[in-house]
């Protein structure tokens, strides 16, 4: 399996500085990854294969990675290293009629055709948050299996939630926010889990995620809350992925990774759909088969990939097509963190017999 | 084909089983989607080739979360060329 960690050297200099301890880290990482052949490469600098640098525009990256493909063979996880300043997102035509101009989305990296809804490889991305250690501390980690799992839920989507969180764990022990909400919340309730399900209300001004109940909507979870968090986080909240401008400070999903125990995090970069009720459908849906490949021992990429290929597949079953809502999931759902990271005894051998 | 009538008692039944939209005037949007050859392909599926037309009505509101942030919250009933719910979403 082939692995391609790209980052843009000039512009993650400007976001961290000297870059020497995270290539550093890499080079140790990809020594410990033995069941790989991983490559780490900067697209604006001369590399093995001559592959002409490019500048930091996502076209001109996803050419970079397209023709380092054909010199080095297929690219099955492909990792950028960076935030939209080092690797810019695609911000692409929003299929809804919604308050957002364009949806930011990784899918065009994963996609090896013109086609960008059905990824090809699996993608994910370490954030920068304008630090280092935040950086090498993904490189880090490992998925301690607990056998437990964590979820909560707006009132009014209870029902919906209950059928995703169902994969994971019981659905009665799901927190329902209200009443549940971040004064009341716990942090013990985000320790020692393998999974940390959220079908919360989100948005791109606020740090906070939002539970609802009628006309009212409470803050279920702020940043505050999270403390020694473990586990694959996936959140449906809208703008749940959304990290420009943004820092662990006043972004759940960056204070989430910053957390040592965090394997990654799997959101949306722009508001997101779901239904009221069951079947699963939307973000839900793509939730609910992520967690099912993690589940069964999968690496988060390949869980998430997997998971894109059955919404769409569930959906054209569905109804013969992909309607707006549907392709609007499949670019704005993004994954966050290392890809090849797994929950299982194989990976915590490997991380024991490799890493330092 | 949708009709006034049909608008009147989806609305209707929006008002009570989503009381936060209710007095929402929803905007019908009527779409063509062509057969997704391309993604069929990709998936290995079989492509249909007729084009399909469903109705979107969107119901949008903005409402206000405990801290003052205001937050635009939307549903969509979507609906076949017959005029019959397929799904009903909303915005997370």
């Amino acid at each position: 399996m082939r692995m391609l960690i790209l980052s843009g050297k000039e512009s993650l200099q400007r976001q961290i500085g000297d870059t020497a301890g995270v290539a550093d880290t890499i080079n140790n990482f990809i020594k410990s990854k033995k069941e790989y052949q991983i490559k780490f490469v900067y697209y604006d600098q001369t590399n093995d294969f001559n592959v002409k640098p490019v500048k930091e525009k996502n076209e001109s990256i996803r050419n970079f990675i397209l023709t380092f493909e054909k010199k080095w063979g297929t690219i099955n996880f492909l990792l950028l290293l960076g935030g939209d300043r080092v690797i810019p997102f695609f911000k692409l035509k929003n299929p809804c009629e919604d308050g957002d101009g364009t949806v930011l989305s990784d899918n065009p990296y994963a996609s090896r055709d013109g086609d960008c809804l059905i990824p090809d490889r699996a993608c994910s991305r370490i954030p920068d948050n304008k630090d280092a250690n935040f950086i090498t501390k993904q490189f880090n980690k490992t998925g301690k299996i607990t056998k437990q799992s964590f979820g909560m839920t707006a009132k009014v989507w209870q029902k919906a939630s209950e059928n995703v969180y169902r994969q994971i764990g019981k659905p009665k022990n799901m927190k329902v926010s209200p009443p549940a909400t971040s004064d009341t919340f716990k942090a013990a309730w985000l320790q020692e889990k393998d999974f940390l399900y959220f079908n919360l209300h989100g948005s791109r001004f606020s740090s906070n995620w939002y539970g609802q109940d009628q006309g009212e909507y409470p803050v279920a979870l702020k940043p505050e809350n999270i403390n020694r968090a473990s586990g694959i986080v996936a959140s449906e909240a809208c703008y749940g992925a959304y990290i420009i401008n943004k820092s662990n400070k006043d972004a759940i999903c960056l204070k989430f990774l910053n957390e040592d125990s965090i394997c990654g995090f799997c959101g949306s970069t722009t508001i997101a759909y779901g239904p009221a009720v069951p079947p699963s459908s939307e973000a839900d849906l793509l939730v609910k088969y992520f967690f099912e490949y993690t589940k069964q021992g999968l690496t988060i990429g390949e869980s998430f990939k997997n998971a894109k290929l059955d919404f769409a597949r569930k959906a054209l079953r569905r109804h013969g097509f992909l309607d707006d809502d549907d392709q609007k999931t499949l670019l704005q759902f993004v994954l966050y963190g290392d890809p090849t990271l797994r929950l299982s005894p194989q990976t915590m051998k490997s991380k024991k017999r490799g890493r330092k | 084909m949708i009709d006034h009538k049909k608008i009147d008692k989806i609305k209707k039944k929006i008002s009570k089983e989503f009381p936060e939209f209710k007095g929402i005037e929803p905007k019908l949007i009527a779409k063509a989607i062509g057969p997704q050859e391309a993604i069929y392909k990709k998936l290995s599926l079989g492509a249909p080739k007729e084009f399909k037309s469903i109705y979107r009505l969107k119901f949008k509101k903005t409402v206000e979360t405990v801290d003052e942030i205001a937050m635009e919250r939307i549903l969509i009933v979507t609906l076949n060329e017959q005029g019959e719910i397929i799904k009903i979403t909303q915005s997370r």
